[in-house]
């Protein structure tokens, strides 16, 4: 079973309208004048040298289903929502995926000397491709299942229903997070800023 | 029993999952039966011989040393595929043909995985030596989501001691294409540079995008191809019963397909019908392929005469002193800026040379060709004279690149043909002989006829070479030679390119000379151009040239670029108002617009009120109904700042025009960005800003506070885990300063939660933390 992976320095295709929705667009209803866009799609193409997209994945065997609990081999998962998501599940996948720091220092710079439009678009770029390389990795995930003739749930990040953000120092210790460059703040905040984790349920026959 | 493209052959059906039917439990691995119950396995494969399957295949998808270490098998390797093999063929006994399957490995290559490439191979070569000893007909490497591991088990089968036919077969998903981006004609036209014997597509999410994806495949290639689909999404493997599968088996067909089976899902009942209606029939015929393909993992380029390609030169450390100290050090910045920009410029491939002395250059190849797969989607051009430095970027090129280049000198071709030949690359050749370059026409057609029919001798079709004729000073040599070598070739339907800034060394105005000698080697008939792209001029002399010389068919690609024809009477630009352009956030021409008012006489502080205030407010309207979006409310914001500045130098005594505001991101969180818009747009209003950054202590902002006495402190947090430190922050200045009004903000804080923490009131946006200021400030 090989829900387990680590894929470095995949080239993510960050999508021109994704970044503009990140940046408030309501398809139909804004206007976006051409040198906005002109803008975006110029940083769009500088990011790709910020950019260095590290994900992984690793599935625990569930061994106790509670209400409000889920206990897996490594960790335990607090919360009514995590139970709900995975009553169905024999393990949980666990990823975290980033765009190293490299970016974000680069929007540091950029709104230290007070250019907030570009910082603000790159930044929105830099959340586009995190989340980019998560959906790539789920996609991934799926198309293994798939071959496996097994399902999965869809995915869950912390600080989402009753899931803690707290849980993510446990997920990233499960992953070996430092290995791939991502640590947890004392205010559990992830750092690098652009990094996502999140579980996924794997059902089976 | 061989195979036969003529007529259509019949794949079989699923094999886990007649396994699992059969009560292999769901976490068993089906490769381990191949010891403990072969006879399951056997009856398996019987019932799809029976069901009319010309080609049957072995179970051991999963059996390779990553795979089988994962349940402690690994032990066991050899044994398991040599079994696999023996039990299909007992099973065939001569009525069909044994495929041994090898799957993905389940860790990925470099650079997308951190696998290396060689220990791929090595894993490969592992099971297939099991497999062959086994006694397989053919090699089946499916369900394939990256053409580098392709690549890995290509290499590692022709590496084996007997070759039998190699299939290769890709997986598609959502957009119709791989999860690592490979379409089905890029795969189509990398597996044919490749030589496999048969090229295709199984598994996968949806079975009904086969057609349409064996037809993108089959206009790419006259390599037979096999097509074999789930019977349904993976969520509903059943969903698509024999008689539906049939029907999507004959449109299959129809799109081209000479192997036709079934995936995930199907049973010998979905074979029996597809070869009842489809076997032995004569494959359908496909249009004819036109153009020559470079690929790389994620992009096509095709040569089809209708464009001259760009070959970008800038990675080539000759001239190029920077360039040549950072490759020596190892570094690849440069190098990795260069390809970047000259992907942008237009470039269609990229040449790749790391020509420099005292360094390991097939280190540094293959190093640097890891890191352009990274950045850059353009098939690469390999650049060297020696060919161990080719090849050590050939091996692991996830594409079909072009070496560049032999000469037609004798032991040049003897060491660069061969390459072009196994890795399936296309070459340009240089028409220098051992006697040197020619001087004449004739002697240089000579030259590179004799390139072709060499290479020819290995295999590779004149489609695949191309010609370069050399390019001499102007100053020193006839330029009408190489033009005139090049009209030759072209007539004879040989490809050409040319290194084309060559021509004006040593001459001045050399832009000038180098965008003429291109225009017309274009009309001569030249088919690349290798140049700089970031030489605008170059582009665009390429585009002009190609629709002059009848390429670009009316014209339509060099209109799409340069733009239709303008209006010849030009209309004078609308006179904007000062509240327009900050509406539209043009600081440059607002900030002249300004100071012409100023000079006018105007009054500096009237303009904030006739014109910012007004136009802010429209904006923050616009913003509010969703008509503008972020980046435009703060492009104006910017500009309204910008104007602050004309107003504050033509009025000397004016400090903060509104009121003071102290801000901060409390301890703790880092985000510091959604503060900073804010107070932008508050600037924007008049408001000084003093801005303390982020991860800010309570004791350091009351600190601050007590300093400098703002009207207001804003506060900011974005994590719910630091909501308690913005808690603390707020009762920490209520205690000492009741008096300053203290707004909160942030996505972890809303309404309520600011009314509990003994805020004075709560920004959910910019523009609301600009109502509550005004309330407060101007009162």
């Amino acid at each position: 079973m090989s829900f387990d992976l680590l894929l470095r320095n995949i080239s993510v295709r960050i999508s021109i309208d994704e970044v503009r929705r990140y940046l408030g667009e309501y398809r139909g209803i804004t206007s976006v004048p051409e040198r906005i866009n002109l803008m975006i799609e110029e940083l769009v193409s500088q990011s790709r040298a910020m950019i260095n997209v590290v994900i992984v994945s690793r599935s625990l065997r569930i061994i106790q289903k509670e209400e409000n609990l889920i206990k897996t081999e490594l960790i335990e998962l607090p919360g009514k929502d995590i139970s709900r998501l995975l009553k169905d599940s024999s393990d949980v996948i666990v990823c975290a995926s980033t765009i190293g720091e490299a970016l974000e220092r680069k929007v540091e710079e950029l709104s230290n000397r007070k250019a907030i439009l570009e910082a603000t678009i790159l930044d929105a770029i830099g959340s586009t491709a995190a989340d980019t390389a998560m959906d790539y990795l789920n996609n991934m995930l799926i198309a293994e299942a798939t071959r496996r003739r097994i399902k999965l749930t869809r995915r869950y990040s912390p600080g989402y229903g009753d899931f803690p953000l707290s849980i993510q120092r446990e997920l990233l210790r499960v992953l070996d997070g430092e290995s791939i460059g991502i640590r947890v703040s004392p205010s559990h905040m992830l750092i690098p800023r652009k990094s996502v984790t999140a579980v996924i349920g794997v059902m089976r026959g | 029993m061989r195979l036969d493209f003529e007529r259509v052959m019949i794949l079989d059906g699923a094999m886990g999952t007649e396994l699992y039917r059969r009560g292999l439990p769901p976490t068993a691995i089906p490769e381990e039966l191949n010891l403990m119950a072969p006879e399951i396995v056997k009856e398996v494969h019987v019932s799809y011989v029976e069901a009319g399957a010309d080609i049957i295949t072995t179970n051991s998808f999963g059996g390779n040393r990553i795979k089988l270490k994962s349940k402690g098998l690994e032990g066991k390797l050899y044994e398991i595929n040599r079994r696999a093999a023996e039990i299909a063929r007992e099973a065939a006994r001569g009525r069909a043909l044994v495929a041994g399957s090898l799957g993905p490995l389940g860790r990925m290559v470099e650079p997308l995985g951190d696998l290396p490439f060689e220990e791929a191979v090595d894993i490969f070569k592992e099971q297939g030596m099991g497999l062959l000893d086994g006694g397989v007909d053919l090699f089946l490497v499916e369900t394939a989501i990256d053409i580098m591991e392709v690549k890995a088990a290509i290499l590692a089968l022709r590496e084996l001691p007997k070759k039998k036919p190699i299939i290769c077969s890709l997986t598609f998903t959502e957009g119709n294409l791989t999860v690592t981006g490979t379409s089905p004609a890029i795969g189509s036209a990398t597996l044919t540079a490749w030589k496999v014997d048969a090229l295709g597509a199984n598994c996968g999410t949806d079975p009904f995008i086969y057609p349409e994806v064996i037809r993108e495949m089959a206009s790419h290639t006259d390599t037979p191809i096999i097509a074999y689909p789930n019977a349904g999404p993976p969520d509903k493997w059943d969903e698509v019963p024999p008689e539906r599968f049939l029907e999507l088996g004959i449109e299959i067909y129809k799109a081209g397909a000479n192997i036709i089976g079934g995936c995930c899902g199907t049973t010998p009942l979905h074979i029996s019908l597809l070869a009842r209606e489809l076997k032995g029939k004569r494959v359908t015929s496909r249009p004819p392929k036109i153009g020559v393909f470079f690929t790389s993992r994620s992009k096509l380029v095709t040569y089809d005469g209708t464009k001259t390609l760009i070959i970008g030169e800038r990675i080539n450390p000759t001239g190029r002193k920077a360039l040549a100290e950072e490759l020596k050090e190892g570094r690849l910045e440069t190098l990795k800026r260069d390809a970047i920009e000259q992907e942008l410029a237009g470039a269609d491939l990229i040449d790749l040379n790391v020509g420099v002395p005292e360094v390991d250059r097939r280190s540094l190849m293959r190093k640097a060709t890891m890191e352009l797969l990274k950045v850059i989607s353009s098939p690469l051009s390999f650049d060297s004279d020696d060919p161990e430095v080719i090849e050590s970027g050939l091996r692991m090129y996830p594409g079909k690149p072009l070496i560049n280049s032999t000469t037609a000198k004798k032991d040049s071709l003897n060491k660069m043909l061969p390459l072009a030949q196994r890795y399936g690359a296309s070459i340009i050749g240089l028409t220098i002989t051992e006697k040197g370059i020619p001087e004449t026409v004739e002697e240089r057609v000579r030259a590179a006829w004799r390139i072709i029919e060499e290479a020819s001798s290995y295999g590779i079709p004149k489609e695949e070479v191309i010609i370069d004729p050399l390019t001499l000073p102007a100053g020193s040599a006839e330029a009408s030679i190489t033009l005139e070598t090049i009209r030759r070739l072209s007539e004879s339907g040989i490809k050409t390119v040319l290194g084309v800034s060559n021509i004006s060394h040593g001459l001045p105005a050399r832009d000038l000379i180098n965008a003429s000698f291109l225009a017309m080697a274009i009309s001569a008939g030249l088919s690349f151009a290798i140049i700089n792209p970031l030489k605008r001029e170059l582009i665009d002399t390429i585009l002009a040239s190609d629709f002059l010389a009848g390429r670009d068919k009316r014209g339509q690609r060099f209109i799409s670029v340069i733009g239709p024809k303008k209006e010849e009477k030009e209309t004078k630009p609308t006179e904007l108002g000062l509240k327009e352009l900050v509406i539209r956030g043009e600081t440059e021409r607002a900030v002249r617009e300004a100071e012409k008012l100023v000079l006018s006489g105007e009054e500096p502080l009237s303009i904030i009120d006739r014109f910012i205030i007004p136009a802010l407010e429209d904006v923050g309207d616009k913003y509010e109904r969703r008509i503008f979006f972020l980046p435009q409310l703060i492009a104006s914001a910017e500009t309204a700042s910008a104007i602050f500045e004309v107003v504050k130098k033509h009025s000397p005594r004016l400090e903060s025009i509104k009121g003071r505001i102290l801000m901060a991101t409390v301890e703790g969180d880092l985000h510091d960005l959604g503060k900073k818009i804010v107070g932008l747009v508050l600037e924007s209003f008049g408001y000084e800003i003093i801005d303390l950054g982020k991860d800010v202590p309570a004791e350091e902002i009351l600190k601050k506070a007590k300093e400098i006495n703002p009207d207001i402190i804003g506060l900011s947090c974005l994590m719910t885990t630091t909501l308690d430190n913005m808690r603390k922050t707020v009762r920490l200045i209520k205690e000492n300063l009741p008096e300053i009004k203290v707004m909160v903000g942030g996505a972890a804080v809303n309404e309520g939660f600011a009314r509990a923490c003994g805020a004075d009131g709560y920004g959910k946006d910019p523009f609301q933390a600009v109502e509550l200021a005004r309330e407060w400030v101007e009162r």
